[in-house]
């Protein structure tokens, strides 16, 4: 009976030592070692804008689009109140392609990939930067397309649709593409 | 004094836990601050290697990545799967085998793969071969663990649960690495791994020898009634191989258990003689292309597997008898002397199975994802060798020392024999609004030896509001009988078992920190094989339902707690699988204390298994005559808790160091009343590994 007494005390002994580490801990943070896919592709979209140039079109704001189901989380609060150039950046998440008017950036979201072409053909006409992390992405006309290589994110540069619509990228960021298609 | 000792041990944790308290909180607001070069070299997590996040799957899954195997200190993949919520892996009787049991059902009713290749032999009805002995995980990915029904898309034995392990491939090995690990036990493993580009190739390779001799419990008594201590040694060499270019892969596998000892035979008795070896070789070849044609994605594999098992001296499934009293299990031998090896059966069997499949995803239809697909497997026991020491009515002959050969008889313990079996899937997801997805899928199955059957699933996944994902699933699937089973039966064809399910999750992260996920699930099964009156026949029906509850919570940058509780409602009649614990609980802390330096604690907890009356002792046979007619105590529970500590010394070195059984719990694990007082697990151990990369 002497044994299954000291079992008994070891596993109250344990619980208390649970409920001890629980107590602590508050604040916010990023996971860890390793990074997030969606933070990760976050701080990558405000780089781009960062790093491209558009016609002035007199606006208060940048506004910054996700179309489809944000896979971001809280990721893109970071962004808000951040510029790109002088403008302060607006985030907004629309569903429809009436929401996309006025977006100068837009992420187009792995939940709405099947509607890329009519993003796409929505915006033709206007300077708008489009990024999207689907494999042929480029292919189908997105400007920016993320790739997951070797546990690394990269990307790839569509620059003959960049030029298109009227905008320019740093040479910075063509070095770093991946891939570029004129 | 034992006292103080549990104190200061706990006092050494809170002061450790506070030392994370005050470390300076880092946001991901840092992401921001990077330029893109940096962001380029940073690794990232993928959720889930699909396009969905695991909220959002049309099932119910859990993905063990890498970075979970590290942090918690697991050598043995059979060791992480109990982090899994509703999962609980047991130690069998015949060599500890790790058995993976998903949410109160048998582990028959599992379909555990590496690679996508089913590691279930033909000759038995377990989801892997007799001497597997788990796998190690230097050479693993990721764990997919899918509870609930895999038929309409896995096929056979998918009824529970579907365990996918997924080894390193192109883009995953993105360091070379040589590790080396000792630990108690005598437990001693060294791997490596490289990946390496040719000619636009990539082409990468892992080893992994190990070897243990296991931590030799003491048995109180064996089937008749001896106490002794059991050899739970082995030896296992796993070597992989890939080449990968454009859309083609090549995957090739080597892996070989040997001197695998048994420590008891089927029926219960210690077996000191066996030391089985299971050889396992794989060839696959895959394509994949995502834009084949407009609209259309196609994947193809064509794979080749040849599994060899053998039991080497043994089986010896009674022990020796050499004088009167000639009791169960003695039987008096006739002319020649006494029986001086106890019965013997030697098994050996080879098999081989070859799949060739081909689906394609098609995105034509708006809102629709459709994947069509089929098959065609052959598998084929082409060895079978049975050398026996005794006659038709289980007597030995002789002194035991000459062996029969009964291959290929009706007494062998499989006969040779060729399955053939072609199937059709067809999936369909259909996002039907912006918050609602329906996934729709079937998938028939034509079998040779037994007929056909069509396995349906439908899933909904609602989007409630903007956090809140609430699914509902429904699913069917089969197991079906083993080669063995089915020459083991005379006046029925056997059916397949069935299963029905039923689930309602819900996922719900209240904060990027904070996520809270629940699982309500009922199972119905029907037609369960059973041994009875002789044969394996189709037996009665089986049902648990349950729930599995989930939070993780990540405090701070460098803290992470995750836990799980799982509550398993089984009918209570003779299905019942006694061994699984009504109630679980799991709880894990990953700590970064220091820039280099990480720990982990972890607690399972299994509680409350109660004993069917079934596997009480009342059979005068068992345990022998100092144990008739025992009522066996429900099993007291177990409370495991590991701590590991990983330092990463420099780019090239890390190390780690690892406690399992920290508190030195008496744990045990449930097993038949043959063995009347249980199968003890190891006391507190330790290992230390090094890795270095270049």
């Amino acid at each position: 009976m002497g044994q299954i007494i000291t079992i008994k005390r070891l596993r109250h002994w344990g619980v208390l030592l649970w409920l001890l580490i629980l107590l602590f801990g508050r604040g916010g943070a990023v996971w860890g070692e390793e990074v997030p896919e969606y933070k990760l592709k976050a701080a990558y979209l405000y780089n781009f804008s960062t790093f491209t140039t558009w016609p002035d079109q007199g606006k208060s704001h940048f506004e910054f689009c996700v179309y489809g189901k944000s896979p971001f989380g809280a990721a893109l609060d970071h962004i808000r109140g951040k510029r790109t150039g002088s403008l302060p950046i607006k985030v907004r998440t629309t569903q429809t392609l009436e929401g996309v008017a006025g977006c100068q950036l837009i992420y187009i979201a792995p939940s709405a990939i099947n509607k890329l072409g009519q993003v796409l053909g929505s915006v033709a006409q206007y300077p708008v930067l489009t990024v999207s992390d689907n494999p042929g992405g480029l292919e189908r006309g997105v400007m920016i397309n993320m790739v997951t290589v070797k546990g690394r994110i990269t990307f790839e540069v569509n620059l003959a649709e960049v030029e298109r619509h009227g905008l320019k990228m740093s040479s910075k960021l063509l070095r770093l593409a991946k891939r570029i298609i004129h | 004094m034992k006292k103080i000792r549990y104190w200061s041990v706990a006092v050494g944790f809170y002061w450790m836990a506070s030392l994370a308290y005050a470390n300076s909180p880092t946001s991901s607001d840092e992401l921001f601050e990077l330029s893109l070069d940096q962001l380029m070299q940073l690794e990232v997590k993928i959720a889930t290697g699909t396009q969905k996040t695991l909220s959002k799957a049309p099932a119910s899954v859990t993905v063990i990545t890498q970075d979970d195997i590290q942090k918690t200190g697991a050598t043995n993949i059979a060791e992480i799967l109990e982090s899994v919520p509703g999962v609980h892996v047991r130690f069998n009787r015949a060599s500890y085998s790790p058995f993976i049991h998903i949410r109160g059902t048998n582990t028959n009713q599992v379909l555990l793969m590496v690679n996508g290749i089913s590691m279930r032999s033909l000759t038995s009805a377990w989801p892997q071969d007799f001497f597997w002995k788990g796998m190690p995980v230097s050479a693993v990915e990721r764990v997919e663990v899918i509870r609930g029904p895999g038929s309409a898309l896995y096929g056979a034995n998918a009824s529970a649960g579907v365990v996918n392990i997924i080894t390193k491939s192109a883009g995953s090995i993105q360091q070379n690495e040589v590790g080396a690990r000792v630990g108690s036990f005598d437990t001693r493993s060294i791997w490596g791994q490289q990946g390496t580009n040719v000619a636009g190739m990539d082409i990468g390779m892992s080893f992994d020898i190990s070897q243990t001799d296991g931590h030799s419990p003491y048995i109180v008594a064996d089937r008749a009634g001896t106490a002794g201590t059991v050899s739970l040694g082995y030896k296992n060499l796993d070597l992989r191989s890939y080449m990968t270019r454009d859309d083609w892969r090549i995957q090739a596998d080597y892996t070989k258990n040997s001197d695998v000892e048994v420590g008891f035979d089927g029926s219960g008795y210690f077996d000191p003689l066996t030391k089985g070896s299971v050889e396992r070789v794989h060839v696959g070849g895959f394509y994949n292309n995502p834009n084949i044609a407009p609209n259309w994605g196609v994947d193809a594999e064509l794979r080749y597997q040849d599994l060899s098992s053998s039991s080497g001296d043994g089986y010896r499934q009674e022990p020796p008898c050499q004088e009167p009293p000639w009791e169960p299990p003695c039987q008096e031998p006739p002319t020649g002397g006494a029986d001086v090896t106890g019965k013997i059966d030697q098994q050996l069997s080879s098999e081989r199975h070859i799949n060739i499949e081909v689906s394609g995803l098609f995105t034509g239809f708006q809102d629709h994802e459709m994947r069509i697909g089929g098959g065609h497997k052959w598998l084929n026991l082409y060895e079978v060798q049975n050398l026996v020491n005794y006659d038709a009515s289980g007597t030995v002959i002789g002194d035991g020392t000459s062996l029969t050969n009964i291959s290929g008889t009706s007494r062998a313990f499989a006969l040779e024999s060729t399955r053939k079996l072609k199937y059709l899937f067809l999936q369909d997801i259909w996002t039907l609004s912006d918050s609602v997805e329906l996934t729709a899928g079937a998938r028939f199955d034509d079998y040779s030896d037994f007929g056909n059957t069509l396995n349906p699933r439908l899933a909904l996944v609602w989007n409630t509001t903007d956090k809140l994902t609430t699914k509902l699933m429904y699913g069917e699937a089969y197991r079906a009988p083993s080669f063995v089973e089915i020459k083991n039966t005379t006046t029925s064809v056997l059916a397949p078992e069935t299963s029905k399910t039923v689930e309602l999750g819900f996922t719900y992260p209240v904060s990027d920190q904070l996520l809270f996920a629940m699982n309500l699930f009922k199972y119905e099964m029907e037609g369960i094989i059973k041994w009875s009156s002789g044969q394996y026949q189709n037996g009665s029906e089986f049902g648990v339902n349950g729930i599995e509850l989930e939070a993780q919570w990540q405090p701070r940058d460098d803290l992470r707690i995750f836990g799980n509780f799982t509550v398993r409602n089984p009918d209570d009649n003779t299905e019942r699988n006694d061994y699984e614990p009504y109630k679980d609980a799991y709880l894990r802390l990953d700590w970064r204390f220091k820039p280099a330096w990480s720990w982990n604690i972890q607690t399972n907890w299994i509680a409350e298994r109660n004993r069917s009356t079934s596997n009480d002792n009342t059979d005068d046979k068992i345990g022998g005559t100092t144990y008739d007619n025992l009522v066996r105590p429900d099993l007291d529970d177990n409370f495991l808790m590991n701590s590991t500590v990983r330092y990463h010394y420099s780019n090239q070195w890390e190390f780690a160091a690892s406690v399992r059984n920290l508190l030195d719990d008496d744990a045990f694990e449930s097993t038949g009343r043959t063995i009347p007082f249980d199968l003890p697990l190891p006391k507190r151990n330790l290992f230390i590994e090094a890795r270095y990369k270049f």
